[in-house]
């Protein structure tokens, strides 16, 4: 076990002895690994540090963005916030997103992987054309759904051909979720099929073979030696997949602006909208603390998932 | 028996048949955006489906390109992505390089604090501090200009990460005989480290690239004259000023997926290797 994990959990004794005795190998050593470190690390002080301190900062006081000049107000924002109908609304939205978003993408790319891990001719051919939907510029995602989901629309035509009546997408308040969902999934389920593939191609071909050996049918195969192999992967997708769903903003930003009705109006688009159509950067910003918070309890209930394996 | 001729037979081509299917449903919005981008307006919803037009109007493409007030000069909006895109690359490649390389070959205190603080950031979407970001911006008089495109873009935690991997595991001895050897630190990252690493810094410049040329919201937040407009930015522009001319809408949302898939074809390997290094932890 390696990377970010273990980078996190830190190392063992035996590791940080020796550690703490090359760097006794020298001072000018650790002063020029400090000095190459130090250009980047500026950088994510400027544009990534400073900017969270900032918004946290901001987020107790009635700043706008042409005015510098602001007073604290203590709670009241985060007050407000939570008092406010479109914000629960929005929490209830991304989470609604998320959660129908995330589940599918986990079981629909880990099935395609499995799929063109298959040993047969001409599958290259299929791992690049199932891998389109990722290389689409996320631009133009939401506007080819958008003409996808149109009353008259690819989905509408495919729907009507199996006798289902055609669905107001963008407009239907019922509709409009599962709508984003099935962009999404379109576009993410390619992109992390490549993460189980590499994850597939990683397991020993023995542990194949002995399970082989000892008579396992393919689905018993799949439970006791795939499976438990792709665990760790597989947190590694709920947690990028979830980040992505959570944060998304362009999607549901081009696709519908938040409508109709405020049905879609994820996290991130009242955020932008809090902070760039009513200029309220404090209150935009106490929001945006309450989608950090939930992106770091998101990562440490997984991690701890996949900790409590180890 | 039965098994076994199942196992020959009939399990590669059920496997074809379902590749097939998928890869048709996955394929099919990209195949209705080019054959509607061939359409001449008004014809894109005639049913049945005519998936290659009779009589393609490869106009659209040359229509939707030469623009015009409303819809923006493509021309230009591919040039700023090139730059925006290509100082982020080599910025990025060369920064989060050295990065890796001093965490990795040098000890100091306070290595693994600033590595943890970088990588924090993974979680750390745009999203959260636009607004702040914004202000800092506006504080450094950089809205509306190609340093606000390009700085703050630069730091990303994903090419240290990975950058940090590769080098720990470049030979110890081979750092340390140069070093005895006399040359300098510097020297030492650029003669040896740097051409042993071609495949780390490709993949860490193919995903630099990817997701800076793909991104929207940063540049859609900060640009605001159409002279800085990214692809992107002109895609969408152009998508509002047309609304519903969908053959051209689709004509320049083609287009616009050129790149990146000429990118994928000519990089797949490292395009690949990106990804895949997201979730492996080895």
């Amino acid at each position: 076990m390696g990377g970010i994990a273990e980078s996190i959990g830190g190392r063992t004794t035996t590791r940080r002895m020796t550690g703490l005795i090359r760097s006794w190998r020298g001072p000018a050593q650790g002063y020029w690994g400090f000095l190459f470190v130090l250009p980047i690390f500026v950088l994510f002080i400027a544009f990534k540090f400073q900017p969270i301190l900032r918004a946290f900062y901001l987020s107790f006081t009635d700043a706008t963005p042409f005015d510098p000049s602001h007073e604290l107000i203590g709670l009241r924002n985060y007050e407000q916030l939570f008092a406010n109908r479109q914000f629960i609304n929005s929490l209830g939205v991304t989470a609604y997103y998320v959660i129908g978003a995330v589940l599918p993408v986990v079981v629909l790319s880990l099935a395609l992987a499995l799929l063109l891990n298959e040993r047969l001719r001409g599958m290259r051919l299929f791992r690049v054309a199932t891998f389109f939907p990722a290389i689409v510029p996320i631009i133009v995602v939401p506007i080819l759904w958008q003409f996808l989901f149109h009353p008259y629309g690819l989905v509408n035509v495919g729907l009507g051909a199996l006798g289902i009546e055609p669905i107001s997408w963008l407009h239907d308040k019922g509709a409009v979720i599962p709508g984003f969902i099935l962009a999404t999934d379109w576009r993410l389920v390619p992109l992390f099929s490549i993460i189980f593939l590499a994850g597939l191609q990683g397991i020993p071909d023995d542990l194949y073979d002995a399970s082989k050996v000892d008579g396992a049918s393919p689905i018993q195969r799949f439970r006791y030696v795939v499976l438990p192999m792709l665990r760790p992967i597989m947190l590694v997708v709920v947690v990028i997949a979830t980040l992505f769903c959570a944060r998304s903003f362009v999607i549901a930003f081009v696709l519908t602006g938040g409508g109709p009705d405020n049905a879609s109006q994820t996290l991130s688009v009242f955020i932008y909208q809090a902070a760039f159509q009513f200029f309220r950067v404090g209150y935009a910003s106490a929001a945006s603390m309450v989608l950090l918070m939930i992106m770091i309890t998101v990562t440490l209930i997984n991690m701890r998932l996949f900790r409590s394996e180890d | 028996m039965g098994r076994l001729r199942f196992q020959a037979l009939t399990r590669p081509v059920l496997l074809y048949i379902l590749l097939t299917i998928v890869a048709f449903f996955l394929l099919l919005p990209i195949f209705w955006m080019v054959s509607t981008s061939l359409k001449t307006l008004g014809q894109e919803f005639d049913l049945p489906i005519q998936w290659i037009p009779s009589d393609p109007r490869w106009e659209n493409y040359v229509d939707a390109w030469s623009g015009g007030l409303t819809r923006g000069d493509f021309a230009r909006y591919t040039m700023n992505s090139v730059i925006v895109t290509g100082f982020v690359t080599i910025l990025n490649v060369l920064l989060t390089s050295l990065a890796g390389y001093g965490l990795a070959q040098y000890r100091f205190p306070g290595a693994q604090l600033l590595f943890l603080a970088m990588i924090a950031t993974l979680i750390l979407p745009l999203e959260v501090i636009m607004v702040p970001l914004f202000l800092t911006m506006r504080d450094l008089g950089w809205i509306d200009s190609y340093q606000g495109l390009i700085v703050p873009v630069i730091a990303d935690a994903f090419g240290v990460f990975l950058m940090r991997q590769w080098f720990r595991s470049l030979p110890r001895a081979l750092i340390d005989a140069a070093r005895i050897d006399g040359a300098g630190h510097l020297r030492v990252f650029f003669t040896i480290a740097v051409p042993l690493s071609w495949p780390a810094i490709l993949t860490v410049a193919v995903f630099a690239f990817r997701e800076t040329w793909d991104d929207f919201t940063w540049p859609f937040l900060i640009v605001q004259s159409d002279a800085l407009r990214t692809i992107p930015l002109g895609v969408r522009t152009f998508q509002q000023a047309e609304l519903s001319n969908f053959p051209q809408i689709m004509a320049i949302a083609t287009v616009a997926s050129i790149p990146l898939a000429v990118l994928y074809f000519a990089f797949q390997r490292y395009v690949v290797r990106g990804i895949a290094a997201t979730g492996i932890r080895e």
